[in-house]
């Protein structure tokens, strides 16, 4: 795993770095899909929903404890856990939370639920068939599929 | 911005400390005995210290000042506080309703606070302790998420807090959630990776330098 330069942004290969590790630890056993709370309870993060509205998410890295605000809609507790975990994959790669930037923290964790790979793959796959990517990331918040597709120049 | 405590503020610790103080001596107590032995109505005091009740006319004021060792000064001020928290800002005789948002949202903890109250558990100091929480913290039951378990929790908190004789502040209160479930958990906790063990340590000796 590559470190990070303290005080600086990490570069993209860096992102995808910290992404790819928790990923593997997220798609364990062959699954196609990441599990976040797994990967977060593999690494012996205690997963606890706090149904406080300040926050959606936040993570205490000393008490190894991720709290997500609980919602009707899964996919809002997926993204929250996959921020949180997008966070967990910066301390790893030694960027204290301090130096953590929000924005570049959710494009980890869109690496982390939409990995650049198979993400491409199923764009390019699509035909008028084909369901849509919205339908293939339907676990994901649809805001967040958007900013993917974006992100990887689609 | 400090301010005077409402009704409820003011009654509910003290009808929590009466009962510590007379626990400590071994005497029989509760509310309603309290309340007959001054000639209170049955369920008023119980009410104050909900927040259900936030006025009072001057003779069961006379009464509860009697009953709690306070002024009637005192509780006419607290209900002054009461008043100012619910009523718009020009309200005349007539109430007007304040700001639909946050009465609903108030109305709707409420609610759920009072589903969760368990008489033979909770005391009222500790459903002021979790109204105040709900209310400082910005928290609110979420839709969909089961409201009265979550309070109850929390209501249960306030209590074992109130028993070890400590004060029930709202960052008490998640501190001993946060305690509790930890506890509740740390028998189904895996083993921390090394990876996070070392960046840790990391973490910890640059906090040391």
């Amino acid at each position: 795993m590559g470190a990070f330069a303290l005080c600086s942004l990490p570069e993209p290969w860096e992102i995808e770095c910290s992404a790819q590790f928790v990923l593997q630890l997220a798609c364990q056993d062959g699954a196609d899909k990441p599990d976040v709370e797994e990967a977060l309870k593999d690494l012996g993060f205690l997963v606890i929903r706090v149904a406080v509205a300040e926050k959606r998410g936040w993570t205490d890295f000393d008490q190894l404890i991720v709290y997500c605000r609980p919602s009707p809609d899964p996919r809002d507790e997926t993204w929250t856990l996959a921020h949180e975990l997008a966070h967990v994959a910066q301390e790893l790669e030694g960027l204290p939370s301090e130096f953590h930037d929000e924005i570049i923290t959710d494009q980890i964790a869109r690496s982390i639920l939409m990995p650049e790979g198979s993400f491409r793959k199923i764009v390019k796959g699509l035909g008028p068939d084909n369901p849509g990517i919205l339908e293939e990331y339907r676990h994901v918040d649809p805001v967040q599929v958007l900013a993917r597709t974006i992100e990887l120049g689609f | 911005m400090s301010r005077m405590p409402t009704l409820k503020e003011l009654v509910g610790p003290l009808l929590d400390s009466l009962e510590t103080e007379a626990k400590a001596k071994g005497q029989k107590w509760s509310v309603r005995a309290l309340e007959l032995k001054h000639g209170i109505a049955n369920g008023t005091l119980g009410q104050i210290a909900k927040g259900q009740r936030t006025t009072l006319n001057p003779d069961t004021t006379h009464k509860i000042a009697l009953a709690l060792g306070l002024s009637e000064a005192e509780l006419n001020r607290a209900q002054r506080t009461s008043d100012d928290l619910d009523d718009a800002p020009d309200s005349g005789p007539e109430r007007t309703p304040p700001a639909a948002s946050t009465e609903i949202v108030r109305e709707g903890y409420l609610a759920v606070l009072d589903e969760a109250f368990d008489g033979e558990t909770h005391k009222p100091s500790d459903f002021v302790a979790v109204e105040r929480l709900l209310r400082s913290r910005a928290a609110q039951i979420l839709p969909g998420v089961d409201g009265p378990q979550i309070v109850r929790r929390w209501l249960d908190a306030a209590a074992r807090i109130r028993e070890r004789g400590e004060n029930a502040s709202s960052s008490a209160i998640i501190r001993e959630l946060t305690a509790r479930v930890v506890e509740l958990e740390e028998a189904n906790r895996r083993p921390v990776h090394p990876l996070v063990k070392q960046a840790q340590e990391k973490r910890r000796a640059r906090e040391d330098r």
